[in-house]
């Protein structure tokens, strides 16, 4: 056991970003909501907030409910890796509350200026207009900022204790990527097959592959934290899914290139590589079980530990075996950018990362509240309803989605007039409707969680100066 | 490619995958458990994935390097848990000697 007089002023800072990350959480349901409100009334608060700004604040926020949340469970558990605060944590909390002043300007400036002419001053001030990236310029600065002093706490903290763990050396070696690769939000190409070939680098590499990492690393400290993982089992078992991930998820943004203007062999690399990466996925789920089965579903934290695992299986379900429906050019030709695509990427995100970070947010408050083991139903509601309410949303899409791919593409063709007759026939509407429902069913989902949490956060049953000897009691030291 | 056939081939692929993840799911538990019910439902995730392996391959409109990507892929589905758990068996193993 480590004593140290109080929590470490990374973890006081990991605890304001799951706060804010719970918070946009929050926003992007609701966001998401006015979306699905106007696939089935398309007038609903048009014109002054019209869909196209809706989708936009329903992605970007996801993008930053999740990003904050790594940043959060990163201060949360490198501490017990490197057995110190992490450095440089004044510069980090300045850039807290940077990212919250930025989100705020940026939410102001989508919610009442929205878009504005083809200029540069339009680019550097309102919206740069590439889905998922669309924050102005001066925003992407600021998160490039952020991102690099992120990068030199974790560095220079590494530098300065003279201590790398595996799991700390992957993290430390993903964030390279994961800053250079954000490099490619900034330029604006005139030519849009290669502005769309650079900018599926980004939104490619940073969830397929560095998020990836990212989340692997973090869900292996969490094994080690719930179930008294074995450090040596945890951390080869990562590099063997870093290489399997990687080796699999480079090539496969292939499957974003088969109409956008790249060359044809891309059909073929693309369809292979991203057929491949179920397999992987499919080694999680061994993994998941072997683990549960291995410590007899003894854990520390029910909560992290449910999460923990759902991961592993959402991860499979919804990029593996949504995304291998529609990953072959065969198939993918009709089905992409249909409400079939976004069931897997809802299925998936949520699999992959949302899973994961809840899991982390229930051990911080664990650790930071000294409670024993979390009980009570609360949780489990939280649990049955997010999950209940996102795969009847991914299922509700998937009908949706094929019905659109079915009458617009395969039989109509493609045009205009066969676009609004999809959207007309009666699997679609009932499979928006559905969405719809199930997307209510995944707030309450929500409602639960956020209160279950805050209860959790005020029922505190030790000072806070005997909560740092929790957070890194027992961390991975075998 | 017709209409009908691209929605069959796609659930099918979708079910490929599928049961290929509830064979890795119930081998890896009946395998834990020590529990020959569960090794039959494994077993029989495992035949279910293959008749949908088979009817992509008779039927489906996919070209035939594609076609002999999924039969390895099929296979590959077969061994992926068995080696896996071995492995995780011995990891597991080496890591409590050293820890």
């Amino acid at each position: 056991m480590i004593s140290v007089p109080s929590l470490y002023s990374s973890q006081k800072l990991a605890l304001r970003y799951f706060v804010l990350s719970v918070a946009l959480f929050g926003v992007m349901i609701v966001f998401g909501l006015m979306a699905a409100t106007q696939y089935i009334h398309p007038s609903f608060l048009f014109p002054a907030f019209a869909f196209n700004m809706a989708k936009t604040m329903h992605v970007d926020v996801l993008i930053l409910w999740l990003l904050t949340a790594f940043f959060g469970c990163l201060f949360w558990l490198l501490p017990s890796e490197f057995k110190r605060d992490l450095i440089g944590m004044r510069a980090a909390n300045v850039v807290f509350w940077l990212f919250c002043a930025t989100i705020a300007a940026v939410a102001a400036t989508f919610l009442f200026v929205q878009t504005g002419p083809g200029t540069d001053k339009t680019l550097w001030l309102i919206n740069q207009g590439r889905k998922y990236v669309e924050e102005p310029r001066w925003a992407a600065i600021v998160v490039a900022i952020g991102i690099a002093v992120f990068m030199y706490n974790i560095i220079g903290t590494a530098i300065a204790a003279k201590r790398v763990t595996g799991i700390a050396a992957v993290i430390i070696l993903n964030l390279i990527p994961l800053f250079g690769l954000y490099m490619i939000a900034f330029p604006a190409m005139t030519n849009m097959a290669l502005d769309q070939f650079w900018w599926w680098w980004l939104v490619h590499f940073w969830v397929e592959a560095t998020w990836e990492v990212l989340i692997g690393a973090i869900v292996a400290l969490v094994l080690m934290r719930v179930m008294n993982a074995s450090r040596s089992v945890v951390e080869t078992w990562l590099y063997i899914e870093v290489a399997l991930v990687l080796a699999t998820g480079v090539l496969g943004i292939g499957h974003h290139y088969f109409w956008m203007g790249a060359p044809k062999y891309w059909l073929g690399i693309g369809g292979f590589f991203s057929a491949l990466e179920p397999l992987p996925l499919l080694g999680m789920v061994i993994h998941a079980v072997y683990d549960a089965g291995e410590h007899r579903m003894k854990m520390t934290n029910q909560p992290a530990f449910y999460w923990t695992m759902l991961e592993a299986f959402g991860n499979f379900v919804g990029a593996g075996v949504w995304g291998f429906m529609i990953t072959l050019p065969q198939i993918n030709l009709f089905a992409h950018g249909t409400q079939w695509t976004a069931s897997h990427g809802h299925l998936a995100f949520w699999g992959a990362y949302g899973c994961g970070v809840i899991s982390v947010i229930y051990l911080a408050v664990q650790e930071a509240g000294g409670h024993g083991q979390i009980g009570g139903r609360a949780w489990k509601w939280a649990f049955g309803l997010l999950n209940t309410g996102m795969y009847g949303m991914g299922g509700s899409l998937l009908i949706a989605g094929m019905a659109q791919a079915f009458y617009e593409r395969a039989i109509g063709g493609s045009t205009f007039n066969a676009y609004v007759a999809a959207q007309q026939t009666p699997w679609f509407l009932e499979g928006i409707w559905m969405r719809w429902v199930f997307g209510l069913v995944f707030a309450a989902g929500y409602a639960v969680l956020a209160g279950n949490l805050i209860a959790l956060a005020r029922r505190s049953r030790v000072p806070v100066a005997a909560a740092g000897v929790l957070a890194v009691e027992g961390a991975g030291t075998r | 490619m017709t209409p009908m056939g691209f929605v069959i081939d796609a659930i099918g692929l979708g079910l490929f995958a599928l049961l290929g993840g509830a064979y890795g799911l119930l081998y890896a538990a009946s395998e834990l458990r020590a529990e020959r019910r569960l090794a039959r439902f494994a077993l029989a995730s495992y035949a279910a994935q293959s008749s949908v392996l088979l009817a992509i391959l008779a039927f489906s409109a996919l070209g035939p390097i594609w076609k002999v990507f999924l039969l390895a892929s099929g296979i590959a589905y077969y061994f992926i848990p068995r080696a896996t758990l071995r492995y995780l068996k011995n990891l597991h193993a080496s890591g409590e000697i050293h820890s």
